[in-house]
Order: structure tokens, then C-alpha cells, then sequence
């Protein structure tokens, strides 16, 4: 058999098992006429199913967390509610700040230099 | 008429209410689910805690990307495992003490069958097989997933998933075949 097909086999027959609500071990499905290898892995797979039944949690466990963990919804929200919404990031406000005083320099380096200009332009003008 | 689960999780970022009815539709999964892993209900309860805390903290950060909810909560409970046996230092083999001594066999040891002892032996095969083969036989068996779903909580296409099963069984076979011959 192709490892494909077995591949193939092995899903559809774990698929199989979850749809079945109780399996018993005395009871095998009928494998007549299967490859002897994939009827072993077929029979471990019922196996490992069997060995997994499915474990619940108490009651009293349960609604103890249900309670613990909504207390814990109560105070994060009322939390939230008193921080109010979120307030700029320490980076923003000093990234602003630094382009702010880069664009003031900016601004008084070009005016300082449009003024120089414009008082060398009125000397030449003088001295002609 | 039942609301969809994604408005439920968005409301549940702001509403306790909310939040409980997720907690009550996926609690005995969960429980299952490490309780598999581990092998004990006073781990089982302490990781269901954990997860569950875990999951409420970090609502804000789930996004619904194809990606439901369960199988975002199946991660968390899958991260408290490995943390806890990585914190505990406890290979996986160690669960099997706490198999061996259900409150059943304790009470009456004369009930221990040939059957009980076989199961045992494969319980302890499982437990030795890596972390991501145990998870997939839990996710199939105990949970009763899909392939298409497993591989969603595993983050792998569906081929790869029924691909793992397939090894996971030789594996698994071999395993027990050691067990036998030792």
C-alpha cells in the first residue's frame, strides 16, 4: 500500500472513531480483508482513543474560576474606566518636541540669513 | 438566537458577562485538554486557571484572522504546558505515577485487570513521544477535532496534520514495542 493511501486510511478511520459515541474494546470493527499492517495501526488507534477518555473538571472548580475570573473582568475594567483613554506615548511627545525646536532653529536660521542679505545688499547700495 | 462567537469575544473586552459565557463554552475543553497532557486534575486545574487568566489579560490582542478563538485558546493552554513541565522540571514520564495511583486503583488494587495494565503501558508510551505528537493525539482523540481544525491550533495545513498522525502511530507502536521487550 502507498504511504498516501495509508495516510489516507489512517485519517478517514480516526475520523470514523470520533463519530462513534462509545467504543468498546471487545467489540473491534470488522477489518476483514484489510492490509494486516494498516488493520495494527487501525487497532492502536482505538486503542489510543479508548486510553483518552475525556476528563471533566469538578463543579466546584469551575464556578470558583467562573467567579475569580469575573472579579478580575470587574476590576480591569473599572480600571480601564478610571485611567480614561489612552494618553500620548513619553516617545511622541518628545519626538514632537525636538522637531518643534528643529523647525524654530530653522525658521531663525533663515531669517537670520535673509536679514544678513538684505543688510549687505543695503551696504553695497551705501557704498555706491 | 446565539450570538456570533467573534461579537461575543469583542464584547467580552469590555463586558465580565461576556467573557464568562466564553469561559463556560470552552472550560471542560480545556480542563480535557491539559488534563491530558499532564496526566493530573491538580495541574489540570491549576493550568486551566492560568490559562484562562492569561486569555483575559490578553483579549485586546486576539485578532480574528481565520483563525477562531479556540484554537487561539488551545495555544495558550499549549504554552502553560510546556511552561509548566519546563518550571517543574518534570520529564513526561513522571505523570505516569499519578496514572498508576487513580483514587479507583488505590481503593481496591485487586481490580487492576490485564486490560488496565495495557492501557497503562500505552498511556506511558504517549507520554514519551514528543510534545507535539502527544498534543495531536489529545486534539483528535479527546477533543474530537478535525484535521482541518487541529491544524489551525497547530499551525499547519491539513495534510501535514494527518501526516504527523500517521508517523505518530509508528512511533507509537515502536514505543510500545520497547516497553515490551524491557
Amino acid at each position: 500500500m502507498r504511504h498516501e493511501e495509508v495516510r489516507e486510511a489512517l485519517a478517514a478511520h480516526a475520523d470514523q472513531l470520533n463519530t462513534v459515541n462509545s467504543l468498546s474494546a471487545h467489540s473491534p470493527p470488522d477489518r476483514g480483508g484489510q492490509d494486516p499492517e494498516l488493520g495494527a495501526l487501525f487497532q492502536l488507534a482505538e486503542r489510543v482513543k479508548f486510553a483518552l477518555a475525556p476528563a471533566r473538571p469538578s463543579e466546584d472548580f469551575t464556578l470558583k474560576l467562573l467567579t475569580d475570573l469575573t472579579e478580575v473582568a470587574r476590576q480591569r475594567m473599572r480600571r480601564d474606566i478610571l485611567i480614561g483613554p489612552p494618553k500620548p506615548r513619553a516617545e511622541l511627545i518628545i519626538g514632537a518636541a525636538v522637531a518643534l525646536v528643529g523647525g524654530i532653529a530653522y525658521l531663525i536660521h533663515s531669517y537670520t540669513r535673509a536679514a544678513r542679505q538684505v543688510g549687505k545688499s543695503g551696504q553695497r547700495a551705501h557704498t555706491a | 438566537m446565539e450570538e456570533p462567537e467573534q461579537l461575543l469575544v469583542e464584547r467580552a473586552r469590555t463586558d465580565p458577562a461576556a467573557f464568562a459565557s466564553l469561559y463556560k463554552t470552552y472550560v471542560d475543553r480545556m480542563y480535557n485538554y491539559i488534563y491530558q497532557r499532564t496526566g493530573s486534575h491538580a495541574d489540570a486545574e491549576d493550568l486551566t486557571a492560568r490559562t484562562f487568566l492569561r486569555a483575559l489579560v490578553h483579549l485586546d490582542s486576539f485578532v480574528f484572522r481565520g483563525v477562531p478563538f479556540s484554537a487561539w485558546l488551545y495555544r495558550i493552554a499549549h504554552n502553560a504546558v510546556v511552561n509548566w513541565y519546563r518550571d517543574q522540571r518534570r520529564h513526561q514520564v513522571v505523570t505516569l505515577d499519578t496514572l498508576a495511583l487513580s483514587a479507583q486503583e488505590s481503593e481496591r488494587p485487586e481490580a487492576v485487570t490485564q486490560a488496565r495494565e495495557q492501557e497503562r503501558a500505552l498511556l506511558g508510551a504517549m507520554h514519551r513521544l514528543p510534545a507535539e505528537r502527544q498534543e495531536l493525539l489529545v486534539l483528535k482523540f479527546s477533543e474530537g477535532l478535525t484535521n482541518a481544525e487541529i491544524g489551525r491550533v497547530m499551525g499547519r495545513t491539513e495534510g501535514a496534520i494527518k501526516s504527523l498522525y500517521h508517523r505518530t502511530l509508528l512511533d507509537l507502536r515502536e514505543l510500545l514495542g520497547k516497553t515490551k521487550t524491557d
